[in-house]
């Protein structure tokens, strides 16, 4: 059994391989929000073509992208999750965008956010 | 923060540093927060923690599959098969490990549900839309649910009561089909909260789509409801529920209602069943992690129905309650659990001219000891149980001492984890609720063993021997997951019908036969993977060889072993899924099931294999939820001839029992879901 599993392991490497690898770049954004929804919504919004792994972090808001450079733009990905409303350091949702989120998401709302237990938004921060 | 860590603390299993890791049975009196954030749900994963080897079926899973009841919750699994278990009342029944549905253990939120009276009609009565998630674990568990369990576990969470969602609403549309479903929740302050569960479905439409004269599915009316409370409270947490369920079916000739020249053969079944359950669990102020918990249940339901001129009625009672105690020696990686717990079942039913009553009392005492060797479960770790049950029967006399030892142990390291167990395990089999598709027909049925309209009471029990192997590991930045399972299950009494003799006998045999101890092996390997940008990929095989007693030997020196019949001895599964940024989800899935063994007269010798193929397209938005559409047997691939001398029902034969493909053949459906969600709590 351990046999197939390997040659199984092994047509899924060779299948990847040299496609992938050099071109790979991780970062780490920091991304407003608060809740378990507002995760899928921000992993799902940058989870574009050439994105191979996204993680958020509800405690911290950092967000972890690891993607291909070739395919995708560390600004393609910061737009995307603008546009699902929420705010990244350095580039926040518009009122349009941000007004689309569901009521229990509006991390802009500083009653929600101490429900939460969380501090001051970012953009507050960021326009101080 | 501190607020939030509080009520995390309170709602969920308290220490969650500290405990959860030691998971020990399945047992879980306290629940976690159901919010469940995982990364990029795929839907299936294989837990890699628990020591018992858990196949977790997520929400993002259920809704691949068309609809609409547990027992159609399976389609995209290939572990779990599920067929008809006739072509008249429309009931599905699965099939785990080779063997057929009761021999599984059904648990709500890990209390035990069904069995006795609604072994298989009782899967129709868990609407899918209900189920927020499904534990599936094959072989037998842990102890303290109880020594049945032969061939799994299947435990099902329905939606709970403290979440954020504030109502779910579904409709369905089949051909002739419809379903509604309503879950409505709310608070009572910081301690209680509450939901309510609606759900109808209706077969309005006649539909015989083979033209044999008979309907493919029943007419039928189905109307369930459920409340349920949770209460938290600062050391404590308890859960109460109470569900009444009606079903009406009618089915049979096509022609029912009408007046018709010669006598059609038809069939109507109905049932009321009810059923209340409580759980509470405590945490003791001594000790690390020192709790009591108490389980209880109880349930009514009868059932009044004929097929032809068979008639089948029964009234079923059944209450249970457990005790379970808890606690840490040394630290939180050596976990003992012990309790005592009581099963009332009382049955009232005739059968093919015997009377099927029973009425059984077994209280059993057990204890577990469980350790892990690192909290992220890397090592080696294991249980331990043993259980001691006395069972009574009042209505035949029979009682009797029931020792059940299991131990279960895994290895884990880097990706791999392996996984043992060796158990045995015991169950009572209730002959007219397990055996219902075998009423559909004109056989004659001779009970070997019966004396004054009465057979020994059947009492089955099994070895079973497991092993298992995953392999989970990122593989370019995406999770791969890679399985192995083997199972084999070894019987000594057993219950069998054989219906290899003539076409209108079917013979019933209960007991060790001397040297033939039926069998049944079961090999599963499969992955799955995203191997292109938001494409899941899944495959599986499996084998399984069933093996039971020829009856028509029995007398003999040496009793042979023969195929079972209505098995499927090879299965492949292909998966994908897709769902794009914007919502649209695309699934197909193929299901190719090799040919299955008939009984030996008057049928063909084995079944043709066929493939089964399922599409759905989907798209879903905050505004207006989820539509979804697909076509279930694409290939339209039926079974033409599934009831045997439908011309004339009551002369000569007439078998509407042996089904083993689809009956109905591609079917368009249509379905919405939409959820409220509330806009505050976590």
């Amino acid at each position: 059994m351990k046999k197939i599993t390997y040659t199984l392991i092994a047509a899924v490497l060779i299948t990847l391989s040299g496609t992938a690898q050099s071109k790979i770049t991780k970062i780490v954004l920091e991304v407003d929000g608060l809740c378990g929804m507002c995760k899928e919504r921000i992993e799902n919004a940058a989870y574009l073509t050439g994105v191979k792994q996204v993680n958020w972090d509800k405690a911290t808001h950092e967000l972890d992208v690891v993607f291909r450079n070739d395919k995708v733009s560390e600004e393609q990905i910061i737009a995307s999750i603008n546009n699902a409303g929420h705010d990244v350091k350095g580039s926040l949702a518009s009122a349009e965008q941000y007004k689309q989120i569901h009521g229990c998401c509006r991390f802009r709302d500083s009653d929600l956010r101490s429900k939460h237990g969380l501090g001051e938004a970012l953009c507050t921060q960021e326009k101080k | 923060m501190k607020t939030i860590f509080l009520r995390f603390a309170l709602i969920g299993l308290i220490p969650i540093t500290l405990y959860s890791q030691v998971d020990t049975s399945n047992i879980e009196l306290f629940e976690t927060l159901n919010e469940v954030d995982v990364q990029r749900d795929p839907g299936v994963s294989l837990s890699s923690k628990s020591i018992l080897g858990k196949e977790l079926i997520s929400e993002v899973e259920l809704r691949k599959a068309a609809c609409c009841d547990l027992s159609e919750s399976f389609e995209t699994n290939a572990s779990i098969s599920a067929s008809f278990t006739d072509a008249v009342t429309g009931t599905r029944q699965i099939k785990l490990l080779g063997v057929e549905g009761p021999y599984a253990l059904y648990t709500r939120g890990n209390l035990r549900t069904m069995g006795g009276l609604s072994s298989v009609l009782g899967l129709a009565l868990i609407p899918g839309a209900w189920i927020q998630s499904i534990q599936l674990s094959k072989g037998p568990g842990s102890v303290v649910n109880g020594a049945g369990a032969m061939s799994g576990q299947i435990n099902y969470q329905l939606r709970p009561s403290y979440t954020q969602q504030k109502s779910h609403f579904n409709l369905f549309a089949g051909p002739g089909r419809f379903e509604q479903n309503a879950v409505h929740t709310w608070h009572q302050g910081e301690t209680w909260s509450s939901n309510l569960m609606v759900h109808g479905r209706q077969q309005l439409f006649r539909w015989d789509g083979n033209e044999d004269g008979y309907l493919d599915a029943p007419l039928s009316n189905h109307f369930f409801i459920q409340n349920a409370w949770k209460q938290i409270g600062k050391k404590s947490e308890a859960q109460y529920g109470v569900k009444a369920s009606w079903i009406r079916n009618i089915g049979g000739s096509s022609l029912y209602g009408y007046e018709t020249l010669v006598p059609i053969w038809t069939h109507e079944l109905a049932t009321d069943r009810y059923e209340l359950w409580a759980k509470r669990g405590y945490f003791l102020d001594k000790g690390i992690n020192r709790s009591i918990g108490t389980q209880f249940s109880a349930n009514y339901q009868d059932l009044e129905s004929y097929f032809g001129n068979r008639i089948f009625n029964a009234q079923e009672q059944n209450v249970y309650g457990n005790l379970i105690f808890q606690d840490n020696i040394y630290d939180t990686r050596y976990t003992i659990k012990a309790g005592i717990d009581a099963n009332w079942r009382n049955l009232r039913q005739d059968i093919w001219g015997i009377t099927g009553d029973y009425n059984i009392l077994t209280t059993g005492a057990y204890a577990e000891y469980s350790f892990v060797s690192s909290p992220d479960g890397q090592g080696l770790s294991a249980i331990f149980g043993q259980r001691i049950d006395y069972l009574q029967d009042f209505e035949s006399g029979k009682k009797g001492f029931y020792p059940v030892p299991r131990v279960h142990i895994k290895y884990a390291k880097g990706p791999w984890s392996l996984r043992s167990q060796l158990s045995y395990s015991y169950r009572v089999a209730t002959l007219g609720a397990e055996y219902m598709g075998y009423m559909a027909n004109n056989r004659e049925f001779n009970f070997i063993g019966s004396t004054e309209n009465r057979i020994p009471l059947p009492i089955e029990d099994a070895i079973t021997i497991g092993q298992s192997v995953v392999f989970t590991k990122d593989v370019f930045y995406k999770e791969l997951q890679l399985y192995f399972d083997a199972y084999q299950t070894q019987f000594w009494n057993k219950v069998v019908f054989d219906f290899d003799e003539q076409t209108d006998l079917a013979t019933y045999y209960y007991g060790y036969a001397n040297g033939a101890s039926p069998e049944s092996t079961s090999l599963q390997f499969g992955g799955q993977y995203e191997l292109i940008h938001r494409t899941l990929f899944k495959i599986a095989y499996r084998f399984q060889n069933v093996q039971q007693v020829d009856v028509s030997t029995i007398n003999d020196y040496s009793p042979n072993l023969e195929e079972a019949i209505l098995f499927v001895p090879h299965l492949i599964y292909l998966g994908t899924s897709y769902s794009s940024r914007k919502g649209i989800g695309f699934e197909l899935n193929g299901t190719y099931n090799s040919s299955q063994r008939l009984p030996s007269i008057g049928y063909e010798k084995r079944s043709p294999a066929f493939t089964m193929l399922n599409l759905q397209i989907s798209k879903e938005s905050r505004k207006n939820g989820q539509f979804y559409i697909g076509i279930q047997n694409l290939l339209n691939v039926r079974q033409l001839n599934p009831i045997v001398g439908g011309d004339l029902p009551f002369d000569g034969v007439f078998d509407a029992s042996i089904v083993w493909g689809p009956i109905m053949g591609r079917q368009l459906y249509a379905g919405w879901r939409y959820d409220i969600r509330k806009r505050t709590e976590n």
